[in-house]
This record gives structure tokens, sequence and C-alpha cells, in this order.
């Protein structure tokens, strides 16, 4: 474990005053010294985290969320848009029960950079918030072959006007035009998504739209089916899907709708389809790259107890931007939260870190309209590595292949999902 | 069972309700979650819970502080979760339930059996 858990002596003095050798942070404390926890973005990590600070420290702290959109749209079920069983209104979510039911300040707007210093964010009118802890959730960053246009080649995987702009090429093809979408390497966003994408819009196109001359190609740059392998190719010889692994896209030409892409080790390879649908490669968002959180990589190395950078006090970053073996989710986003909020509140108010943390990824993947299949997993923490890992690597990933009865339970896991984070 | 139930209970109106515990006369606000309302009582102060962190990892499926919102089981107050953890026909419950130690899930029913139970959800304590 790293000095990052230890209080600061100014912290000390401070936190002495509230009384935070005992273990629990007054409530009678003048508001003025009530500890500013403040957390970036609010998806299925921030705004989880955010409410659980509220539900387990209660007024012992005043949180706040800083986050540019007053509506948040869920990527978690957002395929099923493509395939009119939902619209993002549907799957849109707003912050009325963190500020009503939680007492969470809400401040739509965006930080530019934080002050660590001063432990200020600078927001992007340039006002400053003070913070005594900072709990960064931004998500992912795209990392781009070319400079293209991502309304005329879409990625769709941040869920809302992508979404939509997406359905609607798709929605203009006809009979005989091709669908081409890209996989990017791992790690990236919802490992499942990409191929259940692919089923989803295979299945519209040849099932529901009744075509019968157009392709469903799909460029993985992994060099295989990276999750529920067994049930994903079985659905792709269902629908016809044309599954191509290590391709790497190396150029987008967004007027002329091509890609080019190597394949193994055969370069400069095109392709060009009606839709291209290219999900880029992905690393954490802006400000943990201008925070100076990566230590070199794509992803910001943390402490897996409490989620504290292990380079810079008193930030802490869950969610797809950190670095460890989980998978970048919203489940398990969710799931990281709690460790993150329970850990920030034993560090405020004096107390040792939980040494031995669990967290659960579960995800269903619709694979057509009709039917889903799930993936399930199981993380503790490694002491050793300082990472959370399977906590039986012979027995997860756990999965179960698509079926009726998974696509309505689907519905039940996301509704309890969803209420768990955003209400 | 913590699914068992599940399939005679498809009926029931989705609620988006709460239940949080109250620690000892916090603030209580009006949250308008769904059209009823519902108190949220937060705690005065923060107390450390080893139970309770191992807990919230039901609360994706099965709400928050045990509370669903559909019909998926609710397990706040149940008293027989830890006889039934590993039993369960559900097989994504089933897939969860190998990633917690007894002591682990053990220390979550004691913490789940403490938890009351809201109106609204899905009430499967005669399971």
């Amino acid at each position: 474990m790293s000095n990052k858990n230890r209080l600061d002596r100014r912290d000390f003095i401070k936190y002495l005053s509230l009384g935070a050798l005992f273990s629990t942070i007054p409530l009678s404390s003048k508001v003025s010294t009530t500890p500013h926890v403040v957390v970036v973005g609010a998806g299925f990590a921030g705004s989880t985290c955010a409410k659980y600070l509220k539900l387990w420290g209660g007024n012992s702290i005043n949180v706040t969320i800083i986050e540019p959109n007053s509506v948040y749209v869920s990527p978690i079920l957002s395929n099923l848009v493509l395939n009119n069983q939902r619209t993002t209104n549907q799957l849109s979510f707003t912050y009325d029960k963190h500020i009503n039911s939680y007492q969470i300040n809400m401040v739509y707007k965006s930080v530019l950079n934080i002050d660590t210093v001063n432990k200020e964010l600078i927001l992007s009118d340039n006002s400053r918030v003070k913070y005594d802890k900072v709990i960064l959730a931004p998500g992912i960053d795209f990392i781009k072959t070319n400079n293209y246009d991502f309304t005329k080649v879409p990625h769709a995987w941040i869920a809302g006007e992508q979404t939509n702009i997406l359905k609607r090429q798709i929605d203009s093809m006809v009979d005989g035009d091709d669908f081409v979408m890209t996989i990017p390497k791992s790690p990236y966003r919802c490992p499942p998504g990409p191929y259940e994408r692919a089923c989803i819009v295979a299945d519209y196109l040849k099932n529901i739209k009744g075509f019968t001359n157009s392709r469903v190609i799909l460029l993985d740059e992994n060099s295989d089916i990276i999750v529920e392998k067994q049930n994903f190719q079985n659905v792709f010889n269902a629908h016809g899907v044309d599954y191509r692994p290590n391709c790497k896209v190396t150029h987008v030409d967004d007027t002329n709708k091509t890609l080019t892409y190597t394949e193994g080790s055969i370069t400069g390879k095109t392709i060009t389809a009606k839709v291209l649908n290219v999900i880029p490669n992905q690393k954490a968002a802006k400000i943990i790259f201008d925070t100076g959180l990566t230590g070199g990589g794509n992803f910001a190395p943390i402490n897996l107890l409490s989620y504290e950078s292990t380079i810079k006090n008193d930030i802490h970053i869950i969610g797809d931007s950190h670095h460890s073996s989980q998978p970048k989710a919203g489940h398990i986003g969710n799931s990281e939260a709690k460790i993150c909020a329970d850990a920030v509140l034993r560090i405020l108010s004096n107390n040792p870190l939980y040494q031995n943390p669990k967290t659960n990824s579960a995800c269903y993947s619709p694979t057509s309209s009709t039917e889903a299949s799930w993936l399930n997993a199981v993380y503790k923490y490694d002491a050793v590595n300082n990472n959370m890992v399977l906590v039986d690597s012979s027995y997860y990933p756990k999965s179960s292949p698509s079926s009726t009865y998974n696509y309505k339970e689907m519905f039940k896991w996301s509704e309890n999902l969803f209420a768990d984070t955003f209400s | 069972m913590l699914y068992r139930k599940s399939k005679y209970l498809l009926g029931l109106t989705l609620i988006s309700s709460f239940a949080l515990i109250g620690c000892g006369g916090g603030t209580t606000v009006d949250s308008n979650p769904s059209g009823t309302t519902q108190n949220v009582t937060l705690p005065t102060s923060f107390s450390v819970n080893d139970s309770r962190l191992l807990g919230a990892n039901c609360a994706q499926c099965h709400g928050t502080n045990g509370n669903s919102v559909n019909s998926w089981d609710s397990i706040a107050g149940k008293s027989d979760i830890a006889e039934e953890f590993y039993e369960d026909e559900n097989a994504l419950m089933s897939a969860v339930a190998h990633g917690f130690t007894q002591n682990e899930v053990n220390k979550i029913a004691s913490w789940l059996k403490t938890l009351p139970k809201n109106n609204n959800s899905n009430d499967d304590n005669d399971d």
C-alpha cells in the first residue's frame, strides 16, 4: 500500500478538529470544515460513487458532482436502439435523485484541469472548486487512426447522439448494402459489446428488414473473440456475420466510406461499405492525461484498495480510466465505485482500508431482438500485485448462451442496475 | 432461493423505490423516484461496516440495500440467505455465489437481516 492513505500534517490537524480520530465524522462539524468530495463524471461509476458516499457517509461529508451533461444515456442496452427494441430516451437518466434524495451538489460543467497543489478543480468557465478528495470517473477517450468525422463514421461507443447517428445510417441501407464494423484492441469499454452489436445488426438486417444480399463484416484487431467465444461464434454462423480476426484499422476515409487495414502480415487492404462503424482503440479520458495520472501508460495506475492514484495524493480514479485486470464496463464500474466510496470515507475518518474487497461483473448481451447471453466474473484483491484478479480462474468468466429466457431476464438485471446507480 | 419466485412475480409493476438505512436521526428528505413519495434518510455519520461493503455486491441485481425494483427478489430483511446462497437454481446467481467464501456470505447475511424491507419492493421473505 502506498503512503497515499496517510493523512498529511495539514489534513491531520483539520480532521483532528473534526474528531476524526474516532471512527466517525460527526454531523455537528461546521459546514466550512466538513470534508468536500468532488466526483468528476457521472456515468455508472461516478453516479454510483456519489450516491454511496452520501448513503454511507451522510451528513458527515459534502459531495459535489461535476458533469457536463444533465442527461446521461446508458451504453448498456444501447445496441437495442439499433434494432428498434429501445430508444435513447428510454435509456436516459437525470440526476434528480442525486440532488433531491442524496443532497449532492450538481455542477453541469467540464473540468479543464486540476491544481493538485492547492487542491482545486479548474472548470470550463475558469471557476475553481476546492476539494479534499476528488474522484475521477471520466470514462474513455479514443485513439483515432487519422482525423475523420465521427458523424460520418460513428463509433456509437458513447451512447446518445452517436447511437442515433448509427441507427439512422443502418436504416438508410437497402438490400445489398454492406455494414462493416471494427473491434478495438483490448482493453476497451465493454468487452462483449462489439460482438453483441454485430449480432444485433446482422439479425436486424436479415430477419427484420428481410435483406438477403447485405453483408455484416466484423474486423477484429484482437487475434480471436475475447469473450463468450462459443456463443458468439454460434450466433455469427446463424446470422451470417463474416468475422475476421487480426485486422487492424490504419486509415478511415469518411468521404468514400473506405477503411484501410492490415490483416495479419498483409498491409494496405481496403474495404468500402455503405455503413462503417469504427470503434477506435481506447485510452483514459483527457483529464487523466492532463493531470499526469497515467505514468506513461494509457490508463491510470491506482491502489486497488482505495482507487487512489499511485502518482498523486487525494485523487481517486474509478471506472474505465483506471488500470487493473477488471473489465471496463458499467456493472463493474458500479462495483468499483462502492469500494472507492467506502475507502474515501474510511480515509476521511482515519480508519484503515478494508483489505479484502470483492467486485463483480455481470453483463447481459442481447444478440437479437429476442435472445441474449450473459457473462459473469467475481474479482478479489491480490495484495502481491496490487490488482483485482479472478476469484477462481478455472471457473470464471462464467457465461450462459443466447436464449429467450436470458433476454427477458436482461431487463430485470438492467432495471435494478440502473436504479442502484441513478435512483 | 434468491430468484425462485421470480417467474410468479413478473406482473409486478416496476416501482423505483428506496428504503435506506437510517443510522440514527439523520436528515430526511423527500424523493419522488417514480411518482410515489419515498423518504431517504441519510446517516448522521459514517461507520465502518465490512459486511455492508461486501453486501453492496448484491445491489446491482437485488436493488440498493436489498430492495429490488422489479420481480427479481428483494433480499432486505431476509434471514435465510446464508443457507441458500450456494444452492440457488438461477444460473447467474449460482455463478456469482461461487465468488464468495462462506465467511463472506455469513457477513453479508448478517447485514441483510438488519435491512428494512421497502413496502413497494418484491417481498420474498416467505421463501
